[in-house]
């Protein structure tokens, strides 16, 4: 892999970031008014707040400078590190991402564990005997997987195994008890793309030279499938988890709102009602930066793992 | 998650035997080997959901919630009539000028740090909140301390709400310990019945009973609060036993909690309106008559008997009489009436067409905006919206944030806003202010009456209780008459709670839920 | 072989399940409101929260209104929804994709990025914050949705104009005197038609989705419109005691994105089983 490669796609991966974060901050600058009414009125607990106050508030946070100062003030500090603060609570917005982030990226990842343990199985299971019944019936669960609203899923779940069965709680954060339903939730639906992922690519190499070599040297079925083929399977799988990222986030969003969890998600959602802007921008850039990140990452995981081709995500 | 089902089970097993009195004790004689800190297993704690969020440590800010839960107190409070009562201060009084008014300290309040409350201390923390966009809007012109115990705020005219507002949490007092040397507060150090532990941002406060209270001390040891904005979520998290209260439950939850042996539910009237607020600035409810039109044609009965689930009543003027005695009680209510409403269009000049009512080729179409937060108000739009539908309007109903319906409404013409607001936010009639005012108003209307902006401002100026009785009796029946805000109905707030709580009693005003009192 | 041929007969019994689906939605939004007369909007507040019946055969809602007529309603907005938003996003993206890989250097490069910025965020991340910034309405939604998720169309047209041109066909056509939109028509987009109707039809479930998710969010359709993401929505009011508002839209949901993607899926085997991964990572 030349030297070459890697360079050019960080520079494209910056060129994106800086559009990324022009987008970020044009979008919420294009927004007809400002947030000055609903903030006041939230900390007042829901009281009206009077125009006097208002207007302080305005000329306190700047509200009047054109686009480009505003611009050219926020990107300046956020090289720096510093992401604003939240209109809201006066917090700096990177203490609040960092205080969320924690609990969605556990969460991220106990989705993962959760759609890995349904999809290895079932998409191995489907690629040792395509056709079968094992294969058609995890095709249909992973379409019914996909298909389901998370938001709908979530409530199923708080009531049968929080309100009948008492099993886990319904909604906040903290061990890993407040963990299952929303892991399960958002795992479900990612385990139904993973599954077919899995099983194309055992098949591929089910098919590959090597496997058939192993096969005619006599060595069962069940240690050609399980030791050779999916390990050389997972590859692919591993990289394009990483692609999966997006999925997550989208699905956080819901997920966290339906069992009111403190992540990134809620935090989006609350800003965006709230229009605390700084926040909302700020948890725009850091989702910009990672999905971009990991992106870059699998380009070049896949230039590494398999030099022969461009794949890079331009192939059609 | 469930350290006090933990800890009543070893209780049960008797590996504690001799503190099953205490850990079950429902007084509020707590000895100070129970309120120390660190968990031990007898701790209570106490779980309260409700719908907003924590978002600042700064009393100034977010003073209301932290007086809620009572981590703060200020120098006057707000009784169980809804009136204005002591606090901080054990008494008080207004100068023969009319404008300065002192207030003497109740002796041997301790704040958390340990340091005791002075008049510094307060001048302190009163100058930071009048300084700041909580409570700017006031006339005080100075706040000093005459001597160690006294504290003298002066208002620049005659200002008899003052003691209204100074109950409210932003001007509670707290120790200059709560700040670091950039002035920034760090930790809320008041002077209640519970002393903050830690926070998360946005989710939820942790609270300690506090010892050296100067009033009786709590009787559960530690308090969390959680802002949960989804009403369903609060009732869920209730029925799982993850919360021990939960407030501001929907109307229709109270069957669920009365059907179930492990909850109960507090359903109780509070000073707080939903109503509507008329553009009376623009067409077609510059006219009077179309907005007495609106009023004759909604059934308030029918919402309150559906959508309220027969909780609330329906409301004449802005001031429940059930609840406070600045309600005028000789107000003549609309009556539901759609022949009448139907006339009433008919002289504004708006006339039934082939689809529906028209002037000058207009059609009678008219929007209503309100807000989801809270829950009911959308379906009570709903069903406003197929009411005035039936003698004519042609109406739209838009469901968005509450801020937005604040800086549009300002801004631009507008139909009507279905809005709720906490008639006695502050314990005064001159609440009346930010509903009718022509300049200060912080409602909508564009209402603009030179008659009721003199009574208004003349209700400031006077301090006779009697006398501003009859003002503000007037300002009602001038607001009755002219309707830039249409009473729907009052509010009947529902709070749910573990069966096994006992002890907690609703606060009108909901400015403290005083939940030193509760025991489980 | 056999086991392939297996596949793709069960592929069409699937298939034909998510057709049946498909078709079940179109049929109830058009003909819906015809064959089951009650008024979606019409409230009767003595028969709040009814529970499934003979007159109401799906129960009432907590302004009495009936949910069979509010969910064949809703059945026209989902589709109508989904549809447009699907439309523009194949329309835009194809035209990105054609121009990007026609014109090749910087403009390829830069409408690549661009591309590149707006699949840095996820969907609904982005459809979010549009229908934030925009207010909340069902236009805007639609408007949201759209903007976000046509660069997987560009990527796919631009990657086949690049074949094509690899493969000398522009140059010969060129040479024939064909203009760029004649060598677009006649040799790109036969091409790759069949991907895009493939990645459309899974795209229409995921569409639906998204809007019944925002609307849960309460970002979507208004009230009195019964769209199936605000029906659930305003049902958890009622969660405890009318378990029909929540469910009877969930199910219905679920059908019909069910429908869309078993319908989406068998193309996408029967068009090119190898081409599976590949769409799949778009």
């Amino acid at each position: 892999m030349s030297c070459h490669f890697v360079l050019r796609r960080v520079a494209t991966a910056l060129i994106v970031l800086l559009g990324v974060s022009v987008a970020t901050y044009g979008m919420v600058f294009l927004t007809p008014g400002d947030p000055a009414e609903t903030i006041l009125s939230q900390r007042m607990g829901g009281d009206t707040p009077s125009e006097a106050a208002v207007e302080e508030f305005r000329q306190q946070h700047g509200f009047d400078d054109p686009f480009v100062v505003q611009y050219a003030d926020w990107m300046g500090d956020v090289v720096r590190g510093d992401l604003g603060t939240s209109y809201y609570s006066g917090r700096p917005v990177s203490a609040l991402l960092w205080s969320r982030l924690p609990n969605t990226i556990a969460l991220a990842a106990a989705s993962l564990v959760v759609a890995l343990a349904i999809s290895l199985p079932a998409g191995v299971m489907s690629a040792a005997n395509p056709g079968g019944l094992t294969d058609y019936g995890s095709r249909i669960g992973a379409l019914v997987g996909v298909s389901m609203p998370n938001f709908w899923l979530g409530y199923l779940l708080i009531i049968v195994f929080s309100l009948q069965l008492g099993m886990f709680p319904v909604a906040g954060a903290g061990g890993l008890e407040y963990l299952v339903l929303p892991a399960f939730t958002l795992g479900s639906g990612m385990a139904a793309v993973i599954t077919r992922l899995v099983r194309s690519s055992m098949l591929d190499v089910l098919d590959a030279e090597y496997v058939r070599t192993a096969r005619s040297k006599g060595l069962r079925e069940r240690i050609v499938v399980y030791k050779h083929a999916l390990r050389n399977a997972l590859i692919p799988v591993v990289t394009i988890v990483g692609l999966q990222f997006s999925y997550v986030l989208n699905g956080a969003v819901i997920v966290e709102a339906v069992f009111h969890r403190p992540g990134l998600g809620t935090l989006l959602v609350d800003a965006v009602f709230a229009r605390d802007y700084p926040v909302v921008q700020g948890v725009t850039l850091v989702v910009g930066v990672v999905f971009v990140a990991s992106n870059l990452l699998v380009d070049v995981a896949y230039r590494y793992l398999d030099p022969r081709i461009d794949l890079g995500r331009e192939r059609p | 998650m469930d350290e006090v089902s933990d800890a009543r089970r070893r209780v049960l097993q008797g590996v504690a035997a001799g503190c099953i009195g205490l850990a079950g004790c429902s007084g509020g004689q707590n000895s100070d080997a129970e309120t120390t800190a660190g968990g031990s297993a007898q701790d209570v704690t106490f779980r309260v959901g409700s719908p907003w969020s924590p978002d600042s440590l700064d009393p100034a800010i977010n003073g209301w919630l932290w007086r809620r839960i009572n981590v703060v107190e200020p120098l006057l409070t707000v009784d169980y009539d809804a009136s204005v009562t002591t606090g901080l201060a054990e008494s008080y009084e207004l100068a023969d000028d009319d404008v300065t008014w002192r207030f003497s300290l109740k002796d041997g309040v301790t704040f958390h740090d340990g340091s005791s409350l002075t008049a510094e201390d307060a001048v302190f923390s009163l100058e930071r909140v009048f300084d700041s966009g909580s409570l700017s809007g006031l006339p005080v012109t100075s706040v000093s301390a005459e001597d160690e115990r006294t504290v003298v705020v002066e208002t620049g005219q005659p200002f008899a709400p003052l003691p209204a507002h100074l109950t409210r949490g932003s001007a509670a007092i707290v120790s200059k310990g709560s700040l670091d040397s950039e002035g920034n507060v760090t930790k809320p150090v008041g002077t209640g019945p519970f002393q903050f532990e830690s926070w998360e941002s946005g989710t939820s406060i942790t609270a300690s009973a506090f010892s050296e209270y100067h009033g009786t001390t709590a009787t559960v040891d530690e308090l969390v609060y959680e802002g949960i904005t989804d009403s369903q979520t609060r009732l869920l998290k209730l029925e799982n036993d993850e919360l021990d209260m939960a407030r501001i439950l929907p109307n229709s939850n109270v069957e669920t909690l009365e059907g179930s042996d492990s909850l109960h539910s507090h359903a109780y009237e509070i000073p707080r309106a939903r109503y509507l607020v008329f553009d009376t600035q623009s067409e077609p409810f510059a006219d009077r008559r179309v907005r007495r039109a609106v009023m004759h044609a909604v059934d308030r009965q029918a919402v309150v008997d559906s959508v309220l689930e027969g909780l609330g009543s329906t409301a004449v003027g802005p001031f429940p009489p059930a609840v406070t005695d600045w309600a005028n009680e000789d107000l003549e209510p609309y009556a539901h009436d759609p022949d009448r409403a139907r006339t009433l269009l008919s002289e504004a000049g708006w006339e039934q067409g082939e689809n529906g009512r028209q002037r000058d080729g207009s059609d009678l179409s008219v929007d209503i905006w309100t807000y989801s937060t809270r829950p009911l108000l959308p379906v009570i739009a709903e069903v406003v919206q197929t009411q005035l539908g039936e003698v004519g309007f042609d109406v739209s109903v838009r469901t968005m944030e509450s801020g937005t319906i604040e800086e549009r409404a300002n801004s631009e013409d507008f139909g009507m806003v279905l809005w709720s607001n906490s008639v006695l936010w502050y314990p005064d009639p001159d609440r009346l202010t930010d509903f009718v005012h022509s300049e200060d108003a912080t409602m909508f209307s564009g209402y603009a009456n030179d008659e009721v902006d003199d009574l208004l401002a003349r209700g400031r100026r006077t301090a006779d209780e009697a006398e501003r009785k009859q003002i503000y009796d007037e300002v009602q029946a001038k607001m009755q008459e002219d309707v830039p805000i249409g009473w729907l109905t009052y509010y009947t707030n529902v709070v749910g709670t573990r069966a096994d709580v006992s002890g907690y009693e609703p606060h009108p005003t909901e400015s403290c839920y005083h939940l030193e009192s509760v025991s489980k | 072989m056999s086991s392939r041929w297996r596949r793709v007969i069960a592929d069409n019994r699937l298939g034909a399940v998510g057709g049946v689906l498909v078709v079940a939605l179109v049929l109830a939004a058009l003909l819906g409101p015809a064959v089951y007369p009650p008024d979606p909007t019409e409230q009767h507040l003595t028969e709040r929260l009814q529970p499934p019946s003979a007159a109401h055969p799906l129960g009432t809602d907590e302004l009495g209104r009936d949910v069979l007529a509010r969910l064949l309603a809703g059945a026209r907005i989902s589709l109508g929804v989904a549809v447009l938003v699907t439309t523009v996003r194949v329309l835009l993206g194809t035209l990105v994709g054609l121009v990007a890989g026609y014109a090749g250097g910087w403009v390829d490069e830069a409408l690549m990025r661009f591309v590149d910025v707006v699949l840095a965020f996820p969907g609904i991340v982005l459809a979010l914050i549009v229908a934030g910034v925009l207010g909340p309405s069902l236009l805007n939604v639609t408007l949201a949705l759209a903007v976000v998720g046509w660069s997987s169309y560009a990527r796919l047209v631009r990657g086949n104009v690049l074949a094509v041109k690899e493969r000398g066909f522009v140059s010969a056509a060129r040479l024939a005197g064909l203009s760029p939109f004649g060598i677009a028509r006649r040799h790109v987009l036969p091409n790759v038609m069949g991907s895009v109707v493939v990645l459309a039809t899974l795209d229409v479930g995921g569409v639906i989705l998204a809007t019944a998710g925002l609307s849960f969010l309460g970002l979507g359709a208004q009230p009195p419109t019964p769209e199936w993401g605000t029906m659930l929505a305003s049902g958890r009011n009622y969660l405890r005691q009318a378990w029909w508002l929540v469910n009877v839209p969930g199910v219905a949901i679920v059908l019909v994105v069910l429908g869309f993607n078993l319908l989406g899926d068998a193309a996408r085997d029967a068009l090119d089983p190898r081409e599976e991964s590949t769409l799949e990572r778009l």
